[in-house]
């Protein structure tokens, strides 16, 4: 894809965002929806505006260096999303001795705030450590700068704006009610384009690459990039009751919904918990030891141990539940 | 350092140094296995990668790699830690200079 086709694109794709916040804003009946729709027009329109700025530039000249600049920030963000979900665990474990600490008022009940809690550390602390991670190794796995000078920080915006929807809307009562995946449908179409951008930057890069070999880092981290896609999207489909409210209903019904919800919910854990950090410790760990990993055919069998084995074993998830034998 | 993958890595090179001697054409079936790996030249040494047809790959320390052709050449900084790679079919030589003001060219 040239330049130019790759701007064009992201355009149209911010664009899209933004019409989704604007529409949100303008027909929403409730506050919290409303207050969404704002935040993802301001981001998008900002998005848009950052991006039209550079259409007429000429050809950036690209340093020699590797693109770590985003990278910094989504550390911060990791660390800011830490401190937020450590502090409301805390908070929540004194509610679990204490149940009159949630004080009696809805925004601030267990139900409402565990969610926070879940969310900020698995996708704010650990997807911002993730994406970070994941970029600052395949640029130097593969000898290659980032592919795009945009697109790194449209992953990243996008994916914290999608942890802001999530987190913002619980306190409201906005959820599907799944489990590590309650945001509803519009945070969850938020995510799915910074995801796209996310595995067309990652092989993109990697495609660029001057190493000839793929360093089994990147399998790990592509592992986690292509079946976090895949869940993610299998899990929500669900169809809005209305623009006017937040509200959606899944597609599939009982025993199928509780079924895909928890091969979503342990792959989750498997892919984004384990795979993706899996990556991240192929790197770091020689590099801090300095010295390779121990066996790397054994790595290899690993990998492709959790994609085949660990992706199908979600169902156990319901065992003692009121799922049919 | 602040160079642009656009530019030719030249503009670093000191004007003052002299050249005074210059490898065989290598190809991309007869680079030696040493310039394949992380190798160096003295301190005091500098090179030119001068391609003259083909894209080989430029590989430093802690940088991504630089593509080096016929109208982009690049520069060896002293001592430091470098190797090559072939991008398909190469054609290649490195010159070497010093700085002949300290007298290490008598």
């Amino acid at each position: 894809m040239t330049r130019i086709v790759e701007q064009y694109f992201l355009l149209a794709a911010t664009f899209i965002i933004l019409a989704l916040g604007v529409s949100i804003l303008g027909f929403g009946r409730e506050g919290a929806y409303i207050f969404h729709g704002w935040l993802i027009a301001l981001a998008a329109g900002w998005a848009l505006m950052w991006q039209l700025n550079k259409v007429t530039d000429p050809e950036p000249e690209i340093p020699l260096e590797y693109k770590d600049d985003v990278i910094k920030w989504g550390v911060l963000a990791c660390f800011a999303w830490g401190v937020i979900g450590f502090t409301v665990g805390d908070i929540l474990a004194w509610q679990l001795a204490i149940p009159s600490l949630n004080g009696d008022m809805s925004w601030s009940n267990f139900g409402r705030i565990r969610p926070i809690h879940t969310t900020a550390v698995i996708f704010g602390f650990g997807g911002n450590a993730l994406i970070a991670t994941s970029f600052y190794v395949v640029q130097r796995t593969s000898r290659a700068r980032l592919a795009s000078e945009t697109l790194p920080w449209l992953v990243f915006g996008g994916y914290n704006l999608f942890v802001l929807l999530a987190v913002t809307g619980y306190p409201f009562g906005i959820t599907q009610s799944k489990e590590y995946a309650e945001p509803e449908w519009y945070a969850d179409l938020v995510l799915l384009f910074a995801w796209v951008a996310y595995l067309y930057l990652y092989l993109k890069t990697l495609a660029r690459r001057a190493e000839p070999h793929i360093y089994v880092a990147n399998w790990y981290y592509l592992g986690f990039i292509v079946v976090i896609a895949m869940l993610h999207v299998v899990n929500n489909l669900a169809v809005p009751v209305s623009i006017d409210v937040p509200k959606s209903y899944p597609l599939f019904a009982g025993v199928q919904d509780a079924m895909t919800q928890w091969w979503y919910g342990h792959n989750a854990v498997g892919f984004l918990l384990t795979a993706g950090f899996l990556g991240m410790m192929y790197y770091f760990l020689p590099k801090a030891a300095g010295r390779p990993i121990y066996s790397y055919r054994m790595s290899i069998l690993g990998f492709w141990g959790i994609t085949f084995l660990y992706l199908w074993a979600g169902s156990h998830h319901l065992h003692y539940t009121a799922l049919p034998d | 350092m602040q160079t642009s993958l656009k530019a030719d890595l030249m503009t670093d090179f000191p004007q003052t140094l002299t050249k005074y001697s210059e490898s065989p054409e290598f190809t991309q079936d007869t680079i030696p296995e040493a310039l394949r790996r992380d190798h160096n030249t003295k301190a005091g040494v500098w090179g030119k990668i001068i391609v003259a047809e083909g894209e080989l790959l430029y590989m430093r320390e802690d940088l991504p790699a630089l593509v080096v052709t016929a109208t982009k050449p690049a520069t060896i900084y002293p001592a430091e830690p470098h190797s090559v790679a072939p991008r398909g079919n190469v054609r290649f030589k490195v010159e070497f200079y010093r700085d002949d003001a300290d007298g290490s060219l008598q």
